[in-house]
């Protein structure tokens, strides 16, 4: 193998930088910043370059063969559980996703926590009553984040979409500070995941949650507040810009409209949220060309009626980015603006096209995903059938944290920049503790059981699995194809007695093969694999890391 | 109106206290726990198996200072796998015993070619090479070892091996990695800034596992290695599909490349050394030896190193495979032996060989043997006390199988390694080992428990306090503490590991300084403040709430 050069590298780096003509843009943790960690990678993520690929919103026609259905659960449901896998191989995209969907919006809400109702001490009370009440809250909060990521491995779609809309609709515990404003806040999201998003618009702006992070419940009259009104355009609905450029509002539009929503405050004590008439500015206001006395329910109206298309294609944008590729293809994204105006707003019939799509499943698209930490997480826990112990379930949160992706607190109204940012020379080292810590376990708790995933991805009974499962597990933990993979020359060689049990000759002939199994049998004769003997799954633990350290591991 | 203003504006004051006390509270619960991921130093146990690496950048140390440290860490040892099941009998051959020649009429070693070690034992004819050593007193062997209630299945009998558990107990985790993580308490806090044991090529994926990390790391081949000592880099970055995954592919491998912060030590050793003789060709252990006997002399600073070789499972034709097998052993072993010697280090060097498990007394019926049960162990260096160590094997009276029955326990092998040659206290070595074992004298200067030299010196000479105030808004102050005068670097970075700031950077004199940490103009959220000094790294969280 020739080591890379600086031509090489240059090259290399070249894809990651911007077309000419256009800068990067700056992410506001980097513009604050005063200088960049030495220690962040050279290849910082510019401006990617779109896919560039023929495949439209058609729905793919093939049969999904197995690498595309488990792209398919990876993407929409956290990570391709085997059983699943093999379930949804063979079948349609248009069968299997709106099974996906209809699923999700089945899926009854989780049992609300015993708290959920539980406000604050009155007002008056001592301070060792609200200190009790903060500890209390604390601990509710971390139960909370935990919760939310046992949701996450059995939720499907229905939850991936709501870690979406957490990352749309930003709010932060930091600021909002309730445990039952975040079980507020998260309900609503489920319950609109894949509803009328004219309507989650109208109900997000009113939950406390948003009222407090956003100033919305200091926005009163003689003392407008512009900071929900400005999210509310430039992140939440439409965007500065337009698909064509244009400015979609103004300056005046954003002080008009948070005028329009003065009133709406947040009671701690009793967890509600009231509209004061006397705190609202009952004036006329002229928004984006229309002027009446308009109150919160008619600024949605109008914004929805007024820049539709706009609207359309921001959050479908942002769809892709999400569920696709992380440079969007404008001409796919108009093609969803399409359906989505069509279905007047209606997020479902949205990612129906979109999960069933010829463009989604296309062979660029497999693999060039960098995984969120609730991905990597989940989605092993997923990938290899099991449920978390406690052990797991309490690190999860704050492994996600020391990851970059504190749940429940994304870094600022913006959301998790995604993708490349994920990934550095902090948090891979970190991932690959959080890996191996859930593979064997830690402080007591047990490591995984890999036997049912063996099981499920190559048959027990095949005499030859231990030269064939290695290669199997590979193509299920891993979304490249195997043979890409810098396995290199593993040295050794195939042990036993191989007259009486020769190894077939694809094996031998097929490097990554024959280097999966050299590593997974480990000087150990082939034909003595079996998944019957009582330490198979200290084999398997072993190997599962091994692949669990490939870089192409935290892609999907 | 103006009633309800001030309503509103309580409400938000209310507010703010109540969510002051919560992240509070919260936070002091979560940075208080010594749990999992104390702070980003703990990432760095990453730092192993077949990757591995550190996220903590090597920081400005003094170079002399880090050499004198690895040098005290003086005792490694070398762990070869015969994997397959090496046969004992025919390795260490009891030639005058007739039950020996009986029950091999075709594959016995003839007396005559026997290299004697006593009047009634002697070694392989492949093993000639060994012949100076076992003169010299620089090789023992441990004879008839095994343990309770064998297991004849290879997957299983290695895994005993490798986690030294009692024969019906499974476990996850390996002997050598047990040691490593209690001679290293400190491991996960302040990881050390090299691999503490570093597998060469295939072998038990067990060995280095401890409870709660990964102990070593594992270089699959030695091609691996020399792309790293030749590029530093463990994934080909440019070898990889013209897609846009391919793309992809490229940023993550490069990502682990840049993350992975022992390639670079591991270069440096590797540059610091080279051979001082020929290693035989064709030889897959001398390649693995070779490349150990580099970075030992590189001072690498790991205290364990495993290196295998097979197949020894000679079901036939055992004769031819096992000659060709125990010459490259014997080759390797001495060819490194004599590397090491030429650098004044095969006293620091100790060799041991291990087999999941021997083969039968008696040929099968193909030119070969079974699977067996005890078997000699062969150790090297020059700080053994040589020669032959237990009985003869006694074949008159086989187990029920057919087999040898054991004497030496391969854990008294493992006790006497840890407590003798690495000088841990017995209780640990019990603690380790599950229960106590016997030693056995073959190390010829044995560590008096207490006098080793502190694996790894964990000085309390700084302290970093949390900030106060927590959370905090828009100024905070970080305390810490040096005993004496040190070379400090503080900085602040943010939940992604970006640096936002560097608060202090050179050398402080003893004392116990506060600074400011003005987050004007920085979002809300949670931010990290690293104290970094020769001794290790502290990292703290705090929260910035606008």
């Amino acid at each position: 193998m020739e080591p890379m050069t600086q031509e090489d590298r240059r090259a290399f780096l070249r894809r990651f930088l911007p077309p000419p003509g256009m800068s990067a843009p700056e992410s506001p943790a980097l513009a604050v910043a005063p200088a960049l960690d030495p220690a962040a990678p050279a290849v910082t993520a510019g401006p990617l370059a779109p896919l560039g690929i023929e495949a439209g919103l058609e729905p793919y026609a093939a049969p999904l063969d197995a690498r595309r259905a488990a792209h398919l659960l990876r993407r929409a449901c956290f990570g391709a559980a085997p059983e699943r896998t093999a379930d949804f191989t063979g079948r349609t995209a248009e069968e299997v996703v709106d099974g996906l969907v209809d699923e999700a919006l089945a899926r009854p809400l989780p049992e609300p926590p015993s708290w959920a109702d539980t406000p604050p001490p009155p007002r008056g009370s001592s301070d060792e009553a609200f200190q009790d009440y903060f500890n209390d809250n604390a601990e509710w909060l971390a139960a909370y984040r935990a919760e939310w990521f046992a949701e996450m491995r059995t939720g499907g779609l229905r939850e991936r979409m709501t870690l979406f809309w957490h990352d749309h609709f930003v709010t932060a515990t930091q600021t909002y500070a309730l445990a039952p404003f975040a079980h507020r806040y998260l309900t609503l999201l489920r319950t609109h995941a894949l509803g009328d998003f004219r309507q989650f618009v109208y109900d997000i702006g009113i939950d406390p949650a948003m009222l407090v992070y956003l100033n919305g419940n200091v926005n009163a009259v003689g003392a407008p507040n512009e900071n929900y009104a400005r999210e509310l355009l430039e992140l939440f609905t439409m965007g500065q810009y337009d698909h064509l450029g244009q400015e979609n509002y103004t300056q005046e539009d954003i002080q008009e409209i948070a005028r329009a929503l003065t009133g709406w405050v947040v009671d701690y004590f009793s967890l509600q949220v009231y509209f004061l008439f006397f705190l609202h500015d009952g004036a006329e206001k002229t928004v984006m060309g229309r002027t009446g006395a308009f109150g919160y329910d008619d600024v949605v109206d109008i914004l929805f009626e007024e820049r539709a298309e706009a609207i359309a294609h921001f959050i479908c944008r942002k769809l892709y980015e999400e569920f696709v590729y992380a440079a969007p293809d404008e001409a796919l994204v108009g093609e969803l603006a399409a359906v989505f105006l069509e279905n007047d707003f209606q997020i479902a019939p949205v990612m129906r096209a979109l999960l069933k799509s010829a463009h989604f499943f296309d062979e660029q698209v497999i693999g060039a995903r960098v995984k969120s930490p609730a991905e990597l997480m989940t989605g092993l826990l997923i990938e290899s059938e099991n449920e978390p112990s406690e052990a797991i379930r309490e690190l999860m949160p704050r492994a996600g944290f020391f990851m970059g992706q504190w749940v429940l607190d994304p870094p600022n109204v913006a959301g998790w920049p995604g993708h490349h940012d994920w990934l550095t020379t902090t948090t891979l080292p970190i991932r690959w503790l959080v890996q191996d810590v859930m593979l064997y376990g830690d402080g007591g708790a047990q490591p995984l059981d890999l036997t049912t995933l063996a099981a499920e991805v190559y048959d027990a009974a095949d005499p030859y699995a231990g030269l064939y499962l290695p290669t199997a597990l590979a193509e299920h933990l891993l979304p490249v194809p195997v043979e890409t993979l810098d396995i290199g020359e593993v040295d050794g060689a195939f042990v036993g007695n191989l007259d009486a049990n020769p190894i077939p000759d694809d094996v031998l002939d097929t490097p990554h093969i024959k280097n999966l199994a050299m590593v997974f049998l480990a000087g150990i004769p082939w034909y003595e694999w079996t998944l019957a003997s009582d330490d198979a799954n200290n084999r398997l633990l072993g190997f599962v890391r091994y692949l669990l350290q490939f870089p192409e591991f935290h892609l999907m | 109106m103006c009633d309800a203003h001030s309503l509103a504006a309580r409400a938000l004051r209310y507010g703010s206290r109540l969510e002051h006390g919560l992240a509070h509270t919260e936070d002091h619960r979560r940075w208080s726990r010594r749990d999992f991921l104390t702070g980003l130093g703990l990432a760095a146990a990453g730092g192993a198996f077949v990757l591995g690496g550190r996220p903590v950048q090597t920081f400005a140390r003094s170079p002399l200072l880090a050499e004198l440290r690895r040098l005290e860490t003086d005792r490694i040892l070398v762990l070869i796998q015969l994997s397959g099941g090496n046969d004992g009998l025919n390795t260490i051959i009891p030639f005058n015993d007739d039950l020996y020649y009986n029950a091999r009429p075709d594959i016995a070693i003839p007396k005559a070619d026997v290299l004697p070690l006593s009047g009634d034992l002697g070694m392989h004819p492949s093993f000639e090479t060994l012949v100076p050593l076992f003169g010299e007193g620089q090789m023992a062997v441990l004879q008839n070892v095994g343990y309770p209630d064998p297991v004849l299945s290879h997957f299983r009998s290695t895994d005993i091996w490798a986690s030294a558990s009692d024969s019906d107990v499974v476990e996850t985790t390996g002997w050598a990695g047990r040691y490593l993580a209690a001679a290293f308490p400190s491991f996960e806090e302040a990881p050390p800034e090299y691999p503490l044991a570093v597998q060469i090529g295939g072998g038990s994926p067990m060995l280095f596992q401890g409870p709660s990390a990964n102990m070593g790391m594992s270089l699959l081949s030695v091609d691996l290695f020399d792309r790293i000592t030749e590029t530093g880099l463990l994934y080909d970055a440019a070898d990889v599909p013209e897609t846009t995954y391919g793309a992809e592919m490229a940023f993550v491998r490069t990502v682990a490349n840049d993350s992975f912060k022992y390639a670079s030590i591991i270069q440096e050793a590797a540059n610091k050394a080279g051979n001082a003789v020929e290693y035989p060709a064709n030889n897959p252990l001398a390649g693995s030896l070779a490349v150990m006997a580099q970075l030992i002399k590189g001072q690498l600073g790991a205290r364990i190193y495993t290196a295998s070789l097979g197949s020894f499972d000679t079901h036939a034709n055992q004769l031819a495979t096992q000659g060709t097998l125990l010459r490259n052993l014997a080759e390797a072993v001495e060819a490194f032996h004599a590397d090491l010697a030429a650098d004044g280090l095969s006293d620091r060097v100790l060799i041991m060989t291990f087999s999941e498990f021997g083969r039968r007394i008696g040929q099968n019926g193909s030119g070969g043997t079974d699977h067996g049960t005890a078997a000699p162990m062969l150790l090297f260096g020059d700080g053994l006390t040589g020669g032959l160590y237990g009985n003869a094997p006694d074949l008159s009276e086989p187990d029920e199988t057919g087999n040898i029955r054991y004497e030496i326990d391969f854990r008294s092998a493992y006790a006497t390694v840890l407590q003798d040659w690495f000088g841990m206290a017995p209780d640990t070595v019990a603690e380790v080992l599950g229960q106590p074992f016997e030693t056995l004298p073959f190390v010829s200067a044995p560590l008096v428990t207490g006098t080793a030299p502190a694996p790894e010196p964990i000085p309390q000479t700084f302290t970093l306090e949390q900030n106060y105030p927590n959370p905090f808004n828009p100024s905070t102050n970080i305390s810490f503490t040096l005993v004496r005068t040190a070379p400090v670097r503080l900085q602040v970075f943010d939940v992604q590991g970006r640096l936002v700031r560097t608060l202090a950077d050179g050398l402080r004199p003893a004392g116990t300084y506060t600074l400011v940490f003005d987050a004007e103009g920085l979002p809300s959220g949670t931010y990290f403040y690293r104290l970094e000094t020769m001794d290790g790294v502290r990292t703290h969280a705090m929260v910035l709430v606008r």
